[in-house]
C-alpha cells in the first residue's frame, strides 16, 4: 500500500453505518473562515461536518458507508466524494487534502508583515500565493493584522524560498526593524 | 424644337440661327476674349462648346454659362459691362433652349431613375413590417454610394452580386427572428447587475483605484479603496466574494483605448424587448471621503455586441444615451431597449476628465476628484405581450405551432433551426431557457394557407398591390419546396426570403410620371420616416392637398420622423464624417466623444427645432438660441446649463452660436483634427448652405497648413490666390472661411491658434478646460477673421459673416429646398425644374419657415413627379 492510501486508510474510522474522517483542510486562513465552512457544510448530502479546528486547520466529517458514491468507496474516493461537494459550496474557496504526516513538533513557524493586506480578498489572495508551495504544511493571512504565518516542512523549504515567491508575486513584505 | 437639331453643332452653326442672333454677338463681345481657344480661362472654351444638349458634361457647361451671365457673375466686374438687357435677352433664349432640352431628356428618361432603397431605409422597412426596433442589419449590406450629395440618389444605387449574396443573409436574419420557433415564449428574467460582475474590466480596475465601491455613500470597509499598493490577486478576490457584495460602484477614470465598461452580469440570448434600469448619482471624492460633487455628471448607457471570442468592439456599438447622476442623489434611470444576441450593456462616466489612479502615488486613497457611482443596473426580458409575436404572426397568422417529431414525417425534411443557447456567449446571471423538442407551424391544407397569408404579406411588404400573378409565382416557390420534401414553415419561409430579396421589396415602385397613391405615400414615408408607410397612410387619400398636409403632419409628429432629421442631417450637413479624425490629442485634450455625441445632438435638435417652430431660413446661419447641453454650453462658454440632456438656450447678444454655421458638428466635420482650412470651410458653406458649390480645383498644389504654427493659414493662402487661376474661385470661397477661423477643429471660439512647438507661443489659459486635463499645447499666432465679399462687403468677424449670408434669406432657403428634394426624390433639381422650385419658393415666402418648406415641397409638381 502506498503512503497516501495508507495516511487515508488509517484516517477513517471503523465505526458501524457511520464512518468518520479527518482530513486538513485549505482555506482556512482566517478565524472567520471556520464559521464560513461549518455553514457551506450543511448541504453536504450523505456526510456532514462534526469538527473543525481552526489551530491545525482540520475537519472532521462523517458519511453513511451505505450512501451513494461512498458505498464501498476506497478511502481517496471517499476524500474525492466529499472535497468535490465542499468545493462547490464554497466557490472552491476551501479544499480537503489528506491530513499533515509531520508531528507538528517537527513543524516550522515562519511569520512575514504583508504591506497593504487590507481586505479578505487580499488576505485569501496572500495565503493562496503559499498555501500549495512545496514544503508549506499550514498557512494564515489575517488582514486585521497584516499577519501571513506559514507552518513549514524544514527540510523542504524555507522562509527565503517563500519570501522569494512573495516578492515575484509583487508582495511586499515589511522587512523586521535590524536589533 | 427637336432635340437631334441640337446636337453636335458648333458653336457659330447654332448660333447663327436668327432665334439666337444675339448671343454670338454677346458671346464675343463679353466673354471669348478669356473663353476661346487660345486663354480658355477656368479650362472654358466657348467658341468650341457644342450645342450637345443630350450630352450631360456640355448641357451643364450651358447651364453654368447661363448662371455666370444671369447673376452678372460674368463678364468679371473689371470688364466692360453689357447692356442689362442684352443680358437679360441672351439669358432668357439661352433657358429656354435649355429648358426645352432638359423637358425633351426628363420626358424620355423620367426624371427619377429607378432605384433601390438604401441600407438605412432597408434596415427601418424590415424593421418596422416585423415590428422589430432594433434588429441589426445595415451593417450586413455595402455601403451605399452617392451623388449630389445623397445616397438616395438613383444614380448612387447600383446593385450587384454582392448586394444580393447580402440581401439574402439580411433576410434570413430576419427571418430567424420573426418565426417562433417554440410553443411558448423564453421566460422572462430580470438580473440585477454591477460593473463588477465577472468577465468585465470594473473588477480588474478596482483593484488598482480607478474604480472603488461604496456602501451608505462611504468606501466599502470590505473591500476598501486600493491605496499604496494594489489589492493582491483578482482571481482570490473573486472566489472569494469581494465583488458580490451588492455595493454602489464608484467610477473614476473614463473609457479610453483600454479601458471598457460591460454589464457582464447579462449577455442578450433571446433578442428582443428588454427594460433596463439603473441607478446613478455623482460625488467628490477626496481621499477616502464621499463629499457633494460639482454638479451634475452624466453617464453614458450603451449597447456593445460581443464578438465570437466574447471581447467586444473597443467602441460602443450604439449608444442609448447619457443619463443625469446628481450629486449625492441616486436617480434611477429606465428605458426599454432592443437586444440583439449576444449583445450586452456597457457605461461610461463620460463627464469625467480622464484621469487615471493606478499609477497615482496612494492610487485612489490619494486622488481627489469627481466619480459617478452605479448603483446597479437590471436588465429584465425579453418582453413579450404576446405569443407568438407579430412578426410571427405576419407571416403565419394563427396557425398553430407544433412538436414536429420526424419519425411521424419520415418524407418531410425538419426545419433548421437557430440555436440561440449554442452559439451564446456564456458569461452571465441570465440563463437560457431552452424548449424541449422540434416545434414548427402546422398547416392542414398548406397551398390554401399559404395563399392566404402571402396574399396578406405581399402587398405589406412590397407597398403596393399585388397582382394574383405574383402571388402565384410565390405559391409555385411554396410549392416547389413542398415537392422537394421541405415542411410547411421552410417552405413558407423560402416564399418569404424570395420577397424580401426580390426587386418588389427592394426598389421603389414608382411606375407612373404623375405618382399614384400608394407611390406617393412611399415617397412620403419614405422621405419622412425612411421606411414603408404605414396602413393610414397607405389608405389616406393623398391626392387631396389638405389629407396630404395632415398625412405629412402627422409624419412629423411622429417619432419615426427622427429618422429623417438623422439622415438628412448626416448627408446634408456631413454629419456622417463626424468622427473621421480625432482632434489631436495635444492641440485638443478636451475633446471627447462625449462632446462629439452633444455636438451631433445639438445639429439634430436644432433642426428639429426649425421644422417644429417653423422658423426661416436665416436661422441655418444665425440665431438667437442654441440647443445644448452642459458639456457644449460649457465649451460655448455659456453658464448655468446643467446635466446631459439638450434644451434650448437664449444666446448672449454678441453670441456667434446657434446657427448650423458656428455649431460645434458643423466645424469638426469640416476640419481635418489638427488645422482647419478656410478653403474646406468656405466650400462647405457655398456648396452645402449656399447651394453654390464652388468649381472642382484645377490641377494645382494644395495648401499644406503649417502646423509648426510660424505661418498663418492666411498668410499661405495669400500667396495662393496670386495664381490667377485660383484667384477668381478663392474670391468667393475663402471669406466665409477666413469668418470661420474663429473657431477651432472641434468648434472652440478662439483669437488665436493653438501650437505645440516648444519655442513659440504663449502659455494658454485653461479656459473652460476641466480642471484634471493636462494642457501642453501653446497659443501661436493671431487669427485674422476678418476679410471682403466678392461684391465689396467687409466683415470683422464671424458675426458680420453670419448678418451677410443672413441677408441672403432666398439663396438660403433654395439652397435648404434643392437638398431637400434631392433627398426626398432620389433625383438632382435639372434646369427644367427651376421654375417648379422657384413656385416651391415663392409659395413658401410668406413665412420662409422650414415646415412651411417641407409641405410646399411635398405638395409640389417636383415631389409627386417621378
Amino acid at each position: 500500500m502506498k503512503p497516501l492510501a495508507l495516511l487515508l486508510f488509517l484516517s477513517v474510522a471503523a465505526t458501524a453505518a457511520e464512518q468518520s474522517v479527518h482530513y486538513s483542510v485549505r482555506g482556512l486562513f482566517q478565524p472567520d473562515r471556520k464559521a464560513v465552512l461549518i455553514n457551506a457544510a450543511k448541504a453536504l448530502e450523505n456526510c456532514r461536518l462534526v469538527g473543525v479546528d481552526y489551530d491545525t486547520a482540520r475537519a472532521t466529517f462523517t458519511y453513511d458507508d451505505e450512501a451513494k458514491g461512498f458505498k464501498k468507496a476506497k478511502p481517496e474516493q471517499i476524500l474525492q466524494q466529499i472535497d468535490n461537494q465542499i468545493r462547490k459550496m464554497t466557490n472552491y474557496t476551501f479544499t480537503l487534502v489528506p491530513p499533515v504526516a509531520l508531528p507538528e513538533a517537527a513543524l516550522k513557524r515562519i511569520d512575514f508583515t504583508i504591506e497593504g493586506l487590507d481586505c479578505l480578498g487580499c488576505s485569501y489572495g496572500a495565503y493562496n500565493t503559499v498555501a500549495t508551495l512545496e514544503g508549506v504544511e499550514r498557512a494564515t493571512a489575517n488582514f486585521h493584522d497584516g499577519k501571513l504565518i506559514i507552518l513549514i516542512d524544514p527540510d523542504k523549504t524555507s522562509r527565503q524560498v517563500v519570501a522569494e515567491v512573495l516578492k515575484k508575486k509583487e508582495i511586499k513584505v515589511v522587512e523586521a526593524a535590524p536589533k | 424644337m427637336k432635340l437631334p437639331s441640337l446636337t453636335l453643332l458648333p458653336l457659330a452653326l447654332l448660333l447663327s440661327q436668327p432665334a439666337r442672333a444675339d448671343l454670338p454677338a454677346f458671346l464675343e463681345q463679353h466673354c471669348t476674349k478669356c473663353h476661346d481657344a487660345d486663354t480658355q480661362k477656368g479650362n472654358l472654351n466657348l467658341t468650341a462648346l457644342k450645342a450637345d444638349y443630350a450630352n450631360p458634361e456640355t448641357f451643364a457647361r450651358w447651364v453654368k454659362v447661363h448662371d455666370r451671365i444671369a447673376s452678372g457673375e460674368m463678364p468679371p466686374k473689371k470688364e466692360k459691362r453689357p447692356e442689362a438687357n442684352a443680358a437679360a435677352a441672351v439669358t432668357t433664349k439661352l433657358s429656354k433652349v435649355l429648358m426645352e432640352a432638359d423637358r425633351v431628356r426628363l420626358t424620355e428618361k423620367g426624371s427619377t431613375g429607378m432605384r433601390r432603397m438604401t441600407r438605412v431605409e432597408y434596415e427601418n422597412t424590415v424593421r418596422d413590417l416585423f415590428g422589430m426596433p432594433g434588429l441589426a442589419l445595415q451593417a450586413l449590406l455595402p455601403a451605399d454610394g452617392s451623388a449630389h450629395g445623397f445616397d438616395k440618389n438613383s444614380d448612387a444605387l447600383e446593385v450587384s452580386h454582392v448586394n444580393i449574396a447580402k440581401y439574402l443573409e439580411a433576410a434570413d436574419q430576419a427571418l430567424d427572428l420573426a418565426i417562433a420557433t417554440r410553443p411558448k415564449a423564453p421566460a422572462s428574467q430580470k438580473v440585477r447587475l454591477s460593473l463588477l460582475d465577472r468577465g468585465g474590466s470594473g473588477a480588474y480596475l478596482s483593484m488598482q483605484g480607478d474604480v472603488i465601491t461604496l456602501r451608505d455613500r462611504k468606501a466599502d470597509p470590505l473591500y476598501p479603496p486600493a491605496s499604496a499598493h494594489r489589492h493582491l490577486d483578482q482571481g482570490s478576490h473573486e472566489r472569494i466574494g469581494s465583488f458580490e457584495t451588492d455595493s454602489s460602484v464608484g467610477v473614476f477614470r473614463r473609457e479610453d483605448e483600454s479601458v471598457n465598461y460591460y454589464f457582464r452580469g447579462h449577455t442578450t440570448i433571446y433578442p428582443g424587448r428588454y427594460r433596463v434600469r439603473t441607478s446613478l448619482w455623482s460625488y467628490q471624492w477626496d481621499k477616502g471621503q464621499v463629499l457633494p460633487s460639482r454638479g451634475t455628471e452624466a453617464g453614458r448607457l450603451a449597447v456593445v455586441q460581443l464578438t465570437s471570442d466574447g471581447r467586444g468592439g473597443q467602441h460602443p456599438n450604439y449608444t442609448l444615451g447619457y443619463f443625469d447622476a446628481p450629486s449625492l442623489q441616486p436617480t434611477e434611470h429606465e428605458l426599454e431597449v432592443w437586444l440583439n444576441h449576444n449583445e450586452l450593456m456597457g457605461f461610461d462616466v463620460s463627464s469625467l476628465a480622464p484621469v487615471a489612479n493606478y499609477s497615482r502615488k496612494d492610487r485612489a486613497m490619494g486622488f481627489t476628484g469627481p466619480g459617478i457611482a452605479v448603483d446597479w443596473m437590471e436588465v429584465e426580458g425579453p418582453l413579450h405581450d404576446v405569443w407568438p409575436p407579430r412578426a410571427h404572426q405576419l407571416l403565419f397568422g394563427a396557425l398553430p405551432i407544433e412538436e414536429f417529431i420526424p419519425k411521424d414525417h419520415p418524407e418531410v425534411r425538419p426545419p433548421a433551426r437557430r440555436n440561440w443557447e449554442k452559439t451564446w456567449l456564456r458569461v452571465s446571471k441570465n440563463q437560457p431557457d431552452p424548449v424541449a423538442g422540434l416545434w414548427a407551424v402546422r398547416s392542414d391544407d398548406p397551398m390554401v394557407d399559404a395563399r392566404r397569408l402571402l396574399s396578406a404579406f405581399l402587398p405589406k411588404a412590397f407597398r403596393q398591390t399585388v397582382d394574383e400573378g405574383s402571388i402565384n409565382a410565390y405559391l409555385g416557390i411554396v410549392a416547389a419546396r413542398i415537392k422537394a420534401g421541405e415542411c410547411f414553415e421552410t417552405a413558407m419561409r423560402e416564399a418569404y426570403r424570395t420577397a424580401l430579396c426580390s426587386p418588389a421589396f427592394l426598389y421603389h415602385a414608382e411606375p407612373e410620371l404623375k405618382l399614384g397613391r400608394s407611390a406617393l405615400a412611399c415617397r412620403l414615408s419614405y422621405f419622412l420616416w425612411n421606411s414603408a408607410p404605414d396602413d393610414e397612410l397607405t389608405s389616406a387619400h393623398l391626392e387631396d392637398p389638405t389629407v396630404l398636409r395632415a398625412q405629412t403632419e402627422r409624419l412629423l409628429r411622429d417619432a419615426r420622423s427622427q429618422r429623417f432629421v438623422e439622415d438628412f442631417l448626416g448627408q446634408w450637413l456631413k454629419l456622417r464624417l463626424i468622427a473621421a479624425n480625432d482632434p489631436d490629442k495635444k492641440l485638443y485634450p478636451e475633446f471627447s466623444p462625449y462632446l462629439q455625441d452633444s455636438m451631433v445632438a445639438e445639429t439634430h435638435a436644432y433642426f428639429r427645432e426649425l421644422i417644429e417652430k417653423n422658423l426661416d431660413a436665416t436661422h441655418l446661419v444665425q440665431s438667437r438660441f442654441a440647443m445644448v447641453n452642459q458639456k457644449l454650453a460649457t465649451h460655448y462658454g455659456i453658464t448655468g446649463v446643467t446635466g446631459p440632456k439638450i434644451r434650448r438656450v437664449d444666446l448672449p447678444p454678441e453670441s456667434p452660436r446657434g446657427g448650423f454655421l458656428t455649431q460645434a458638428a458643423i466645424l469638426k466635420v469640416t476640419a481635418n483634427g489638427t488645422t482647419t482650412s478656410p478653403v474646406v470651410r468656405g466650400a462647405f458653406v457655398l456648396d452645402r448652405l449656399l447651394g453654390q458649390p464652388p468649381e472642382p480645383p484645377p490641377n494645382v498644389p494644395a495648401v499644406e497648413p503649417d502646423v509648426r504654427g510660424t505661418t498663418t493659414i492666411r498668410e499661405q493662402l495669400a500667396q495662393h490666390r496670386n495664381n490667377a487661376t485660383c484667384a477668381s474661385c478663392h474670391a468667393k470661397i475663402d471669406p466665409p472661411g477666413f469668418a470661420l477661423e474663429s473657431f477651432d477643429v472641434i468648434g472652440g471660439q478662439r483669437d488665436r491658434y493653438r501650437v505645440v512647438t516648444d519655442s513659440n507661443g504663449d502659455p494658454a489659459p485653461r479656459g473652460s478646460i476641466d480642471p484634471f486635463i493636462g494642457i501642453s499645447f501653446k497659443l501661436g499666432p493671431k487669427v485674422d477673421p476678418t476679410g471682403e465679399t466678392t461684391s465689396g462687403q467687409t466683415f470683422a468677424n464671424i458675426r458680420d459673416m453670419q448678418r451677410l449670408l443672413a441677408s441672403k434669406p432666398e439663396l438660403l432657403l433654395r439652397s435648404l429646398a434643392q437638398n431637400l428634394l434631392v433627398y426626398s426624390t432620389g433625383r438632382e433639381v435639372s434646369f427644367a425644374d427651376r421654375p417648379a422650385l422657384q413656385s416651391i419658393l415663392e409659395k413658401t415666402a410668406p413665412d420662409n419657415g422650414v415646415r412651411t418648406l417641407i409641405h410646399e415641397i411635398i405638395q409640389s409638381p417636383l415631389f409627386q413627379t417621378r
